[in-house]
């Protein structure tokens, strides 16, 4: 509530409504003029659904994010890619509430992962960890924005910087 | 594509003879379109519809072999543009390059480091599947040369030159273990075609954009070359994605034969960083590439590129399972800590995981759940202290201990009391909520 009162005016992206507490985060998204990120866990169903109860509550379609959830590389992202597909192809078809933006958290979910942390009792095959560390968090916001995500957060620099010249020569 | 029971009785005789045991052409027509009869029972269906009829069976897009024996590759075969259509079914081939002018003892270590790479997760055991050889050299010698050290890895091959003399030269010395020829071009077809017929190898083909492609498949195909591989000339993000995607919409939706090749890609190739390398093999794994060949032999990019391949090629129908066990975190003795989880992998990597960070050494109970997560598993009737209790008895998980405590992941707390009934010897105890408590929870509870 402080965060949405503070920011008022600056159009901030408040996380997370999720099916238990939606109503009290959306009345302070409505009222400060923010977006609402709407979290689901890794159901398709369940994404849609909260979609179409935080806009009843009054949240304008344009200011709602989809969090369907994410899994690192590894460690079940083939499960947020398939449904960020199916989310994508449903909303091309003209499923509006589908269609909001989709925010995925490679940064997080992989720095929680042994093959990001771990440089000792590992096998040799798993090569360098600083090198491995920075690919998977790559490898996992490359994946998903090839499934249709729209929003990464990502914590490594270099990371960061992979990932974004990838974008941009993605869109070129 | 498939025909229509309409489509196949126009190639047939329309006598009504019932030589096929159906009543009428039409009928027998019908049961052609949907796989319930053979075309051989009609004795008088000409040649070319014969031709015809096997073209319009034929699968969207070619499965092509390359290399043989136990390490061979399987390129190809999809039928779906996205996995939770059906599946995908042949993992893209990960394939290492090296080049003819490699210092020897340079090429001797990369080939055996790559032949020998192996690495495990979730149980099962994953290699590098070929290796390329490039004519950076354009000499003939030097080529056939270096494909002849690479052929005594035994690794499947890609041979690379777009000079049919000196892949003539390469084919003369590792033809026989059936590698792929890369690559037929515009200016070079049918001195290629040639070889691949000769040689009886796949044939990949390198065009600059989808039309030329198209052109160069048809002329290969109606050559008599049957197993091809595709290479549209992109190599970037946007221009691959944009390619590999229009081959794969045409070969699977259009049913358009001259795309309907597994298709070979080449991440490194312009790559300004191995991170750049790296994501753009990621894309390609994920986008429709189905060879993917990279420059730099690095265990830092080729396990996290095993990893991804492993999670979108995994049938969405069929989450892996580990095997039921007792399995031991770390040194285990009887004085470690039990703990129960289900046969989910990714459920099991999770806390394995864990519990490896803990430095605690520990053991692990893997219960069959079919595949389910801890909740999932239990909710579907499939995790209860029944299940528990036998398998706790099956695997002889007391010889493990002398404590006889078993921890419960949290989510099943609810399970406590009926377990104790069910092993009246053993102490049940509550574990954490989440996998990534277990190291508070075990300074909190465990001495």
């Amino acid at each position: 509530m402080a965060a949405s009162e503070a920011a008022r005016g600056q159009r901030i992206a408040l996380g997370n409504l999720e099916e238990k507490n939606y109503r009290t985060v959306a009345a302070v998204c409505i009222s400060d003029g923010h977006v609402a990120i709407a979290k689901t866990p890794l159901d398709i169903n369940l994404a849609k659904q909260l979609n179409v109860l935080v806009s009843d509550v009054g949240v304008p379609l344009d200011s709602i994010i989809m969090d369907p959830d994410t899994g690192a590389l590894g460690y079940g992202i083939e499960y947020a890619y398939s449904i960020i597909e199916r989310l994508k192809l449903a909303a091309l078809m003209g499923d509006s509430m589908c269609q909001m933006p989709i925010i995925s958290h490679p940064g997080t979910e992989t720095w929680r992962q042994k093959e990001a942390r771990a440089a000792e009792g590992v096998p040799a095959a798993w090569g360098d960890l600083k090198q491995r560390a920075v690919i998977w968090e790559e490898l996992t916001a490359t994946a998903l924005i090839n499934a249709g995500s729209n929003l990464v957060v990502m914590c490594h620099p270099r990371a960061v910087e992979t990932v974004k010249s990838m974008i941009a020569k993605l869109s070129a | 594509m498939a025909l229509t029971g309409i489509e196949i009785y126009k190639f047939l005789p329309k006598t009504n003879c019932k030589k096929c045991g159906f009543p009428t052409c039409l009928a027998f027509a019908m049961k052609l379109a949907q796989g319930q009869a053979e075309l051989s029972k009609c004795p008088d269906v000409s040649e070319e519809a014969k031709q015809k009829l096997a073209a319009a069976s034929r699968p969207p897009q070619r499965l092509v072999v390359i290399g043989a024996g136990e390490r061979k590759i399987e390129a190809g075969g999809e039928t779906v543009m996205f996995r939770h259509d059906k599946t995908f079914f042949h993992p893209a081939a990960l394939v290492v390059k090296v080049k003819d002018t490699d210092p020897a003892d340079q090429l001797s270590k990369t080939v055996k480091a790559v032949a020998d790479y192996a690495v495990e997760r979730v149980g099962m055991t994953f290699k590098i599947d070929g290796i390329a050889v490039e004519n950076a050299s354009k000499d003939a010698g030097k080529f056939a040369a270096c494909a002849e050290t690479v052929k005594a890895s035994k690794m499947p091959m890609i041979l690379m030159s777009t000079d049919p003399a000196a892949m003539a030269a390469a084919l003369q010395k590792v033809g026989a273990e059936r590698p792929a020829i890369y690559a037929a071009t515009k200016g070079n077809i049918d001195k290629m075609i040639e070889l691949a017929k000769q040689h009886k190898c796949p044939l990949a083909i390198k065009a600059n954009g989808l039309e030329e492609l198209a052109q160069l498949s048809e002329k290969a195909e109606a050559a008599g070359i049957e197993d091809l591989i595709l290479d549209p000339g992109t190599r970037g993000f946007g221009d691959s994605l944009n390619a590999l995607t229009q081959i794969r919409r045409l070969a699977i939706k259009k049913g358009f034969r001259p795309m309907g090749f597994p298709t070979i890609t080449f991440p490194g190739e312009g790559a300004s960083s191995l991170d750049e390398e790296a994501v753009r093999a990621a894309q390609y794994i994920a986008k429709y590439g189905n060879i993917v060949v990279l420059s730099t032999f690095e265990p830092a990019m080729i396990y996290p590129l095993i990893t991804l391949r492993l999670n979108i090629y995994t049938d969405p129908q069929k989450p892996i399972q580990m095997s039921k066990g007792i399995y031991p975190i770390g040194a285990a003795n009887e004085k470690s800590p039990f703990c129960v989880t289900t046969n989910f992998s990714l459920t099991y990597f999770t806390i394995a995981g864990e519990l490896e960070a803990t430095g605690v050494p520990s053991w692990l109970m893997v219960c069959d759940t079919e595949g389910l997560s801890v909740l999932t598993a239990w909710s579907a009737g499939k995790f209860d202290s029944e299940k528990i209790a036998k398998t706790v008895k099956e695997l002889n998980a007391a010889s493990k201990v002398a404590h006889k405590k078993l921890i419960l992941p949290g989510k099943v707390a609810v399970l406590r009391g009926e377990l104790e009934d069910e092993l009246p010897d053993w102490k049940i105890m509550v574990g954490p909520m989440e996998a990534m408590d277990i190291g508070g929870w075990f300074k909190n509870n465990w001495n």
